[in-house]
């Protein structure tokens, strides 16, 4: 459902990400994880067509990003680290405007509306401005609005920031429904819990290459068995010695 | 764990201890905070995109220019008022330094209070630089001068430059300068003191940011003022003398003002009357001093205090403010669904015009920037009912210039149209700001784009356009029936010129095309996404780039369009309908050519927005 053959974005001198294959099927909960400034971030802005790539191509659903971008986009649905929204918009608004621009009935999105935004706890502020919102109540709005045009791509960059444990523990179902019924779930987090538990493969990121790829059990055969996904990740990503600093100051 | 442990660990000594105080330690909290900024600031110069500093040498250019031709118009009008009065000694020869000083003044005042607001609460860096351990008053008064030198570099500048002039044109010494830069150091003492105090004060009760959006409408308000008392220039200029105009200069001075002991200090250098400068000068310097006192007073914990009411109430005036009770399902939906003159349009074509439809009107700091121009067109209607533009005296010539006053009501029209909807144009791409993520991901191609940000400045730009047409002729029509005399309705039919009025709305119809598409261009090649209040999407480069283009684009149109039709009627032009013609087909040549390239830019550009 996602292929990356390839993908290298540099900022000058500056590699970001460097020649990253990545092939996620269908249904299939995607892990992506790597220390800060390791190219999650672009890699997936990449991915959903944020950012053009220097080099490399993207299929989504085998339709080829850089040729049939419209095609493309409109099997995806993207929710950022960093939820910008329109501040003067209500939240309800702003669900009928995605909703607009992935030609998708009214009907359909006042219908999701009143099932997903009183799970969500904001069937009360719908009709506020969103300048209003908080952190949390936006990361919800932008999933609520994801999910209007049923994508079969769906890309988060670090979802459960922000989140109050009862909207991420609901956010997880979601997903994990969307996953069993077909669609495919990108995820990068910094939380390995979530990555552990959730995700049916992770793909670990340094220094813009991917340096580990595979199920939870792949990971651990390759590593010590005993060896918990956060051991893993901090021999795979060098920091094991600033893990040792940490244990030294406590 | 403590914080100086953490500190030692690190490597940086000694855990991190409370500021020393003292006169000493302030002084250099001061000069590091200042440094830190200057040092922000030559960075963005340093670093800016070579194009941006091309622009920033054609305004200094610009200022040079003006600079020489205030100093020239001040020598001058010193010179001539000599002449009138017959002697450099009389008070009335003194008005120019007086003006400059008013001026300057004033000036001050609005910038201290507006520029202070700005600085003292709504930075950015303030939760920072206020929770860390840093004497509060070195903070108040870095971002005091941090806002307030650069803003009165200017406002000494421009004060400097005419009190020169004078100097030269009555032939002073170094005495004179000497005191004028004295003078200029006092100036600012007064109004800023004034202004911060006034803000840090009046934000212990109201809201920083609801402050700022008041202080927005009346600057908004004194536009306006300025709008129509220019309007009676025209009277004015027939009216008025030199020998008029120095009176009413010297009505202006007041005894009591800081300018006038200012004015009077300088122009006794200027005599080498030294009893007076010091008398004057130090009587100013003394008030300016006492006026710092409550400031100093003010710079510690009201300032705190202050600071602590608008976090306190920031939070529940948003609170109060996102909720709109008028808000329906219907209207939201309304987003997503083209319906009504919209149906024909593609859905996400629709959901960018709706959305912007909604979200420009909802901002008052973006709506305050639109209403000085719509002043103008305020403006210009009331001069025309008040003051009809008349050309020819009698009913013979009356008829064959009626041609040119509706093409003028077109023009104004336009101009006014053209001022308000090419900031939409230009801000088109950058409204979306850091939400650009949205629009770039979703399945919207790169015309479609386009073509929602062009009509959702090109509709209100036609409709506005129409209204100030429909208004200016109905004035026109008014005016002519109550020259001619008879009954005002039937006077006002017979002076309509249907044809006319509509060549002339398809006139400002046809300009609006290229006004907007030139403005779209720049706009999708220099957008800024990254700003935080509405008025920083607009850099004052882009301004000026588009005023030049779209300017001049206007201009050689419609002068194309318009010049045939508003002179048809004169006999002394023969063909007058060929020359119509001909330059429809050459205006509407050049708006297509011009339109086709914008358009051309503006698509090739989307694609780079938000990388």
């Amino acid at each position: 459902m996602i292929q990356a053959e390839g993908l290298t974005k540099r900022y000058g001198a500056f590699t970001a990400v460097d020649g990253l294959d990545l092939d996620v099927p269908a249904g299939q909960i995607f892990g992506f994880l790597g220390p800060n400034g390791a190219g999650k971030t672009t890699t997936i802005r990449m991915l959903v067509g944020l950012l053009r790539p220097t080099a490399g191509r993207v299929r989504i659903d085998g339709i080829d990003l850089a040729e049939d971008p419209l095609a493309a986009r409109a099997r995806v649905a993207y929710l950022p680290d960093t939820p910008y929204l329109y501040e003067k918009l209500t939240g309800r608004e702003f669900i009928h405007f995605v909703g607009g621009l992935y030609r998708v009935p009214p009907e359909r999105v006042e219908r999701l509306i009143g099932e997903l935004l009183p799970l969500f706890g904001l069937a009360d502020r719908a009709d506020d401005l969103i300048e209003g919102y908080s952190h949390g109540m936006r990361q919800k709005t932008v999933l609520a609005a994801a999910l209007a045009h049923d994508p079969k791509v769906l890309f988060l960059d670090e979802p459960t920031v922000g989140l109050d444990p009862r909207s991420a523990r609901l956010l997880r179902d979601i997903l994990r429904q969307m996953a069993d019924r077909g669609a495919t779930v990108f995820l990068s987090t910094h939380i390995l819990e979530i990555a552990e538990r959730m995700c049916d493969r992770i793909g670990i990121i340094d220094h813009g290459r991917l340096i580990a790829l595979g199920t939870v059990e792949d990971l651990h055969r390759q590593a010590d068995r005993s060896a918990s996904l956060e051991d893993i990740f901090l021999e795979l990503t060098g920091g094991a010695a600033e893990a040792e600093i940490a244990g030294m100051l406590r | 764990m403590a914080v100086g442990a953490t500190a030692s660990a690190a490597g940086e000594g000694d855990p991190v201890t409370a500021p020393a105080g003292g006169p000493a330690d302030f002084g250099r909290t001061v000069g590091r905070l200042m440094a830190a900024r200057w040092r922000i600031a030559w960075n963005s110069l340093r670093r800016s995109a070579r194009w941006r500093r091309v622009m920033y040498a054609v305004v200094a250019a610009a200022v040079v220019f003006l600079t020489l031709a205030s100093l020239a118009v001040s020598y001058v009008m010193t010179r001539l008022i000599v002449n009138l009065v017959g002697t450099e000694q009389a008070p009335q020869a003194d008005v120019i330094v007086a003006a400059a000083f008013t001026g300057g003044v004033m000036l001050s005042f609005m910038v201290s209070f507006t520029v202070a607001l700005a600085a003292l609460y709504l930075s950015r860096d303030l939760d920072l630089l206020l929770t860390a351990p840093i004497a509060r008053p070195a903070v108040f008064a870095s971002k005091l001068l941090g806002g307030l030198v650069p803003a009165h570099a200017v406002i000494l500048g421009v004060t400097l430059v005419p009190l020169v002039g004078h100097g030269m044109a009555m032939g002073y010494g170094r005495g004179y300068y000497l005191t004028v830069l004295a003078a200029l150091g006092v100036l600012p003492l007064l109004p800023v003191s004034i202004g911060a105090v006034a803000v840090v004060l009046i934000v212990l009760r109201v809201s920083a940011q609801r402050l700022g959006e008041v202080v927005g409408l009346i600057v908004v308000a004194m536009t306006l003022s300025l709008a129509l008392v220019a309007g009676g220039a025209r009277q004015l200029r027939e009216a008025v003398t030199l020998s008029d105009m120095v009176t009413f200069l010297e009505r202006l001075r007041a005894p009591y003002s800081p300018a006038e002991w200012l004015t009077t200090a300088v122009t006794a250098a200027g005599r080498g009357q030294w009893g007076d400068v010091a008398t004057w000068l130090g009587l100013a310097a003394v008030v300016a001093l006492v006026a710092i006192v409550p400031l100093a007073k003010v710079s510690d914990a009201v300032y705190y205090e202050s600071w602590l009411h608008m976090q306190s109430t920031a939070h529940r005036d948003l609170q109060r403010r996102s909720r709109l009770p008028w808000a329906r399902v219907e209207d939201a939906a309304a987003l997503g669904r083209p319906s009504g003159w919209f149906r024909w349009l593609a859905p996400p074509v629709v959901a960018v015009m709706r959305k912007d439809f909604r979200v420009i009107p909802r901002d008052l700091t973006s709506m305050a920037q639109v209403l000085s121009p719509l002043a103008i067109g305020v403006f210009f209607v009331l001069q025309q009912l008040l003051y009809p533009v008349r050309i020819g005296g009698s009913d013979v010539a009356h008829a064959f210039t009626t041609p040119l006053l509706v093409m003028l009501s077109g023009a104004v029209a336009t101009g006014v149209s053209a001022m308000i909807m090419s900031r939409f144009g230009l801000t088109a791409f950058s409204l979306e700001g850091k939400a650009y993520w949205l629009v770039r991901g979703a399945p919207i191609s790169r015309r479609e784009l386009v073509a929602a940000k062009f009509l959702v400045a090109y509709v209100p730009y036609v409709l506005l356009g129409t209204g100030l047409i429909a208004l200016l002729e109905l004035a026109r029509a008014f005016a002519d029936a109550r020259t001619f005399g008879g009954p005002i309705g039937a006077g006002m039919l017979r002076a309509a010129e249907p044809g006319l009025v509509a060549y002339a709305w398809f006139v400002m119809a046809v300009l609006g095309v290229g006004v907007v598409a030139i403005n779209l261009a720049i706009g999708a090649a220099r957008p800024n996404l990254r700003w935080d209040t509405p008025h920083e999407m607009l850099t004052p480069d882009v301004g000026c780039l588009s005023l030049v283009l779209y300017g001049g684009y206007s201009f050689v149109a419609g002068m194309t369009l318009a010049l045939p039709a508003a002179t048809s009627r004169f006999t002394v032009l023969r063909g007058a309908t060929p020359l119509w013609v001909l330059g429809l087909v050459l205006g509407l040549a050049l708006t297509a050519l011009v339109a086709a390239g914008a358009w051309w830019v503006a698509t090739g550009e989307v694609d780079a927005i938000g990388e």
